[in-house]
């Protein structure tokens, strides 16, 4: 009974040392939700499309004037998630609409409060969303392999109404010019190189565009100009670029490609094309840094403004101050840098997981 | 280069065998004599001196015959268990190691997969195995690439002489849970052989909390099904007094389907996984020495569909593993184990260019110690392995062991391993990095333990401290143009205590048991080689520090009620730990009866597994299904040998 006793003894001391680890690793606290009383009217959204795998992407506010961060406003508003790889915002008729890849899903908030009004579904693989008119919005969609198409949307009713069969792959960026839409074809789950126009008012296909390996952003410079960055095509073992990326210059009067610049490197992918508040000078990340591109010159002007890598590009209409993206290690926060016009870093915020685009309301 | 490295291999065998005879006679005979009749795992055994062991009890076991590996191990064990909800991938995490950081041994084979460096536990059933062994800490030395963590040995004891035998089991769940077993057996004084069969289907359509959606709904989950069916074949033969031969064959089909996580869309991908596994051993047991040769051939393929975006990706895996093992009594109180290992491994899959192969020869050997009243032991192992492929590592390692005071029992190793880097991390097609090193782990630990083991009580009370530093450490990161490819990039540092109880007792009809298992650990990047720091010093994700198990079982009469609760800590979703997944804790009971006739065992079991409907996840928005049951019957039929 000896041994009992003592084997009892052990017990309660393997036991307390253990409990007190436990109260050791427990100190932990969850802080509360705080409802906010914050207002989303004015400010920069930045659209963070969140980790891979198995995580949510977020959208924050930044606000100009008290120049407070707010993360994930959208989970601090309605308590739920946006869901996996948020892609892009757009604000239609006094409403937010989030365009969430992963889910197939658009989700709708109030423009001013960001409080969850509906959600419209039925996509494959939404990219973005551009208003056509009162009643009428185009959401573009890679689809499930195969080429992507144009969904219709009633605004009225907020449910897909139609769809455009483009016959091309990966539709990604609009951009609205009079009665026509130009809609890049960035290559989705394949390649392309083609821009294709889009009748507004019939849904009809006027033409398509070709330009260089996977068009990917659009930009009407102060001219009425359209520029397409295209990103560049793969060899087939993702080894290098078989071809790289360019940039392209479209006259909207005949819809013909009057420019083409080709960039040098085999490696590194042009993206993030913005314009200034001039509308006459391109900037866009390229090569491990933030390049600019006079609308005028006659070939590329290898300007390197800010010689960092980022993952996004955005610039203030009304400020000029440049919004980059980084995304860190792409699996904790990532942060905001944002630079003056000429490339003197400003400050630096820190947003949601991978920083992906940005709305300047 | 196969046939090659097999005639060298088979010379070496030879010589070893002619060696070890010289050695035989040049050292005088003991009156010992073996006993063993057929030696499984011989260096785990004989040559983990100073290594944390935990056996996994029989009556656990038996408790868990109708599930997996996976379940079995998360509920039952310290080792943390990764999983996409039940029959979804699931990955060890040993001492907050990785999956491919752990080796999965099957009666000394290691299971691992060439591509991705680790084995899916769900696809394990317990019912085919009879004994389930976790090796914590590094032991490189001994079982090569990936046991950095830890080693889990999955091991078939044949036991000879019982006669005929037939057993079937039937079990019903919930979600439309169904698996049978049917079971086979001649069990002679030299020739055993012994068939088993399982099917295991559910439908899984559990229901849970959608907090992803507006209003967190109560959803049914989707596309969530699986299907497995599985066969081994167990042969073992006395082919004289002191020679053995043993073949195994194992095949198994599983389907499932993939459900999506509650932040996706709804999925309706599936995917198909076949193994073949087969083993070959012949033994040789001397008084002095013991020879071991063995052979295995695996084949595994996985085929992935995904309607949804068109996609059909199969990739298919084959390894060919042969060790020659010669264990030596020089005196009698000082063993030798020395051997070869050749290890072929190839893949096909088009996510690689090229169709790779790897050829691996590792020399092993260990030398133990012990005083002449064997309380106080030491092994010294080594290892030197060459690969086609890459860098040749070696290994070491050194352990002690010892009992102070009869009822102390004192543990300590060191170690150093390694972990290769798998075919995906050296070819997968966007961003395969050939150059990789592999990953180089040193591990020490101490271990002292209360010791009482009497006719109506046992205790083993027990503590491990331990400190493991893992450089070179593979990480997927997008490279300064966006491609994302391995590296070897970062340290980590894992360091912990382990608190583990074991306590039996008998007081007339009544048996009792009591498991409790506890640990703390810390498992920090130490050097990140990129830009962003924000990981730095920071717990790895997925993680846990702390994890708590506990087992109580009362019998009386063969009616058994026993309760398992289980407590997992934070775990981290971002790798600088802003955000995480909240603690958890489940509860689970088992109640079973067991009817002994002649010839004749009938036990029945009712099982509630998360009793207090915990809505949790392991992986962020993956539901896991709450409470839940299990019922079933298993009969045992056994004619022994006419005497």
């Amino acid at each position: 009974m000896n041994s009992l006793n003592k084997s009892i003894k052990t017990i309660l001391l393997i036991g307390g040392i253990a409990l007190a680890t436990t109260l050791v690793s427990c100190k932990k606290k969850k802080t509360e939700a705080v409802t906010p009383v914050v207002s989303y009217e004015s400010g920069v959204l930045v659209v963070n499309e969140g980790p891979f795998g198995s995580g949510t992407g977020t959208v924050s506010h930044y606000n100009k004037n008290s120049q407070v961060v707010t993360n994930d406003i959208f989970q601090l508003t309605n308590q739920f998630p946006l869901g996996n790889i948020v892609q892009s915002i757009n604000f239609i008729n006094g409403k937010g609409y989030i365009v969430v890849n992963n889910t197939n899903k658009i989700i709708i908030v109030e423009q001013n409060d960001f409080k969850y009004t509906g959600t419209i579904t039925g996509f494959a693989s939404p990219r973005t969303i551009l208003q056509i008119d009162n009643d009428k919005a185009y959401v573009t969609e890679w689809g499930s392999g195969g080429f992507g198409k144009i969904n219709i949307l009633n605004l009225s009713t907020n449910t897909i109404s139609g769809s455009i069969a483009i016959q091309r792959s990966g539709p990604e960026n609009m951009l609205k010019k009079g009665n026509l839409v130009y809609v890049t074809c960035k290559g989705g789950y394949g390649a392309d190189s083609v821009v294709t126009v889009i009748n507004s008012s019939t849904d009809a296909i006027v033409t398509n565009i070709t330009v260089g390996a996977n068009p990917d952003d659009i930009k009407e410079d102060i001219n009425g100009d359209i520029w397409i960055l295209c990103a560049g095509k793969y060899k087939s073992d993702y080894s290098s670029l078989e071809i790289p990326g360019s940039l392209a210059k479209i006259n909207p009067t005949n819809n013909a490609v009057t420019t083409s610049f080709s960039f040098s490197s085999i490696y590194s992918q042009p993206a993030g094309l913005e314009l200034n508040s001039a509308k006459d000078k391109l900037y866009f990340n390229y090569d491990g840094g933030i390049n600019s591109q006079s609308i005028t010159t006659t070939s590329l002007d290898n300007t390197i403004l800010v010689a960092r890598n980022f993952y996004s590009l955005g610039i203030d209409p009304t400020t000029n101050i440049i919004y980059a993206g980084d995304a860190g290690n792409y699996s904790s926060e990532g942060k905001v840098i944002r630079y003056s016009s000429n490339g003197l870093k400003i400050d630096s915020l820190n947003v949601g997981i991978i920083p992906g685009s940005f709305y300047f309301k | 280069m196969l046939k090659k490295i097999n005639v060298v291999l088979h010379f070496i065998a030879i010589y070893l065998l002619t060696l070890t005879a010289n050695a035989q006679s040049l050292v005088k005979d003991s009156v010992h004599t073996i006993e063993e009749v057929i030696v499984s795992s011989n260096r785990l055994n004989r040559f983990s001196t100073g290594s944390k062991i935990e056996e996994i009890d029989s009556s656990i076991i038996a408790q868990n015959a109708n599930n997996s590996i996976s379940d079995l191990l998360a509920n039952q064990s310290q080792v943390f268990i990764k999983s996409y909800s039940i029959a979804g991938l699931s990955t060890p995490s040993f001492r907050g190691t990785n999956a491919s950081q752990t080796a999965i041994l099957w009666n000394g084979f290691n299971i691992s997969s060439p591509m991705n460096g680790g084995q899916d536990l769900a696809l394990l059933p317990v019912n085919f195995v009879n004994n389930i062994k976790l090796q914590f800490g590094g032991a490189g030395a001994l079982w090569g690439s990936g046991a950095v963590g830890g080693t889990i040995h999955l091991i078939n004891v044949p036991e000879f002489n019982k006669g005929y035998s037939a057993a079937t089991s039937l079990s019903l769940g919930s979600f439309e849970d169904q698996q049978e077993n049917f079971e086979l057996g001649i069990s002679k004084k030299k020739f055993i052989s012994t068939t088993k069969f399982f099917h295991h289907e559910a439908k899984n359509n559990f229901s849970y909390i959608n907090i992803a959606e507006y209003g967190k709904p109560e959803q049914r989950i989707k596309n969530a099904s699986f299907n497995q069916t599985g066969i081994l074949q167990e042969n073992y033969f006395k082919l004289t007094k002191n020679q053995n031969l043993s073949f195994r064959i194992w095949y198994q089909d599983n389907n499932r389907q993939l459900p999506a996580s509650m932040i996706v869309a709804a999925s309706k991908a599936t995917q198909n996984d076949k193994a073949l596994r087969s083993t070959l051993e012949w033994q040789l047991l001397k008084e002095k020495n013991a020879y071991f040769i063995r052979v295995a051939y695996f084949d595994e393929t996985l085929n992935y569909k995904d309607p949804l975006i068109n996609l059909i990706s199969s990739s298919q895996s084959k390894a060919f593993i042969s060790e020659t093992e010669v264990k030596i009594k020089l005196t009698s109180n000082q063993l030798l184990n020395i051997g070869i290992n050749n290890t072929y491994n190839t893949a096909i899959t088009e996510s690689y260019v090229n169709r790779p192969t790897q050829n691996r020869t590792a020399f092993f050997g260990s030398y133990q110690l012990k005083n002449k009243r064997s309380t106080l032991k030491t092994t010294t192992s080594i290892r030197k392995e060459l690969i086609s492929n890459g860098a040749n590592p070696f290994t070491a390692s050194f352990g002690i062991e010892g009992w102070l005071l009869q009822r102390i029992r004192i543990k300590g190793n060191a170690s150093k391993n390694y972990r290769l880097p798998t075919f995906n991390d050296l070819y997968w097609a966007q961003g395969g990095n050939p150059t990789l090193l592999p990953e180089q782990g040193y591990n020490e630990e101490v271990g002292l333990a209360y010791v009482v083991c009497k006719e109506k009580i046992s205790l083993e009370a027990g503590v491990t401290k331990f400190n493991s530093n893992v450089s070179n450490w593979i990480m997927w990161v997008p490279n300064n143009v966006g491609i994302w490819s391995p590296e070897n990039i970062a340290k980590v540092w894992s360091r912990g205590e382990e608190y583990d109880l074991k306590f039996y007792y008998t007081l007339k009809k009544i048996k009792f048991n009591l498991a409790i298992h506890y640990h703390y650990i810390r498992t920090t990047n130490e050097e990140i080689n990129t830009a962003d720091q924000s990981a730095l010093h920071k717990q790895l994700m997925y993680t846990p520090t702390g994890k708590g198990i506990s087992n109580i079982g009362i019998e009386y009469r063969r009616f058994r009620i026993a309760c398992t609760y289980n407590y997992v800590d934070y775990r981290y979703t971002t790798s600088n730990n802003s955000q995480y997944l909240e603690p958890y804790q489940t509860l689970g009971l088992d109640i079973s009866k067991t009817l002994i006739l002649p010839h004749l065992i009938l036990k029945t079991y009712f099982q509630i597994n998360n009793l207090t409907n915990e809505s949790y996840q392991l992986i962020a928005y993956y539901p896991i299904p709450r409470k839940s049951i299990q019922a079933g019957i298993t009969i045992n039929f056994n004619k022994p040998n006419k005497k």
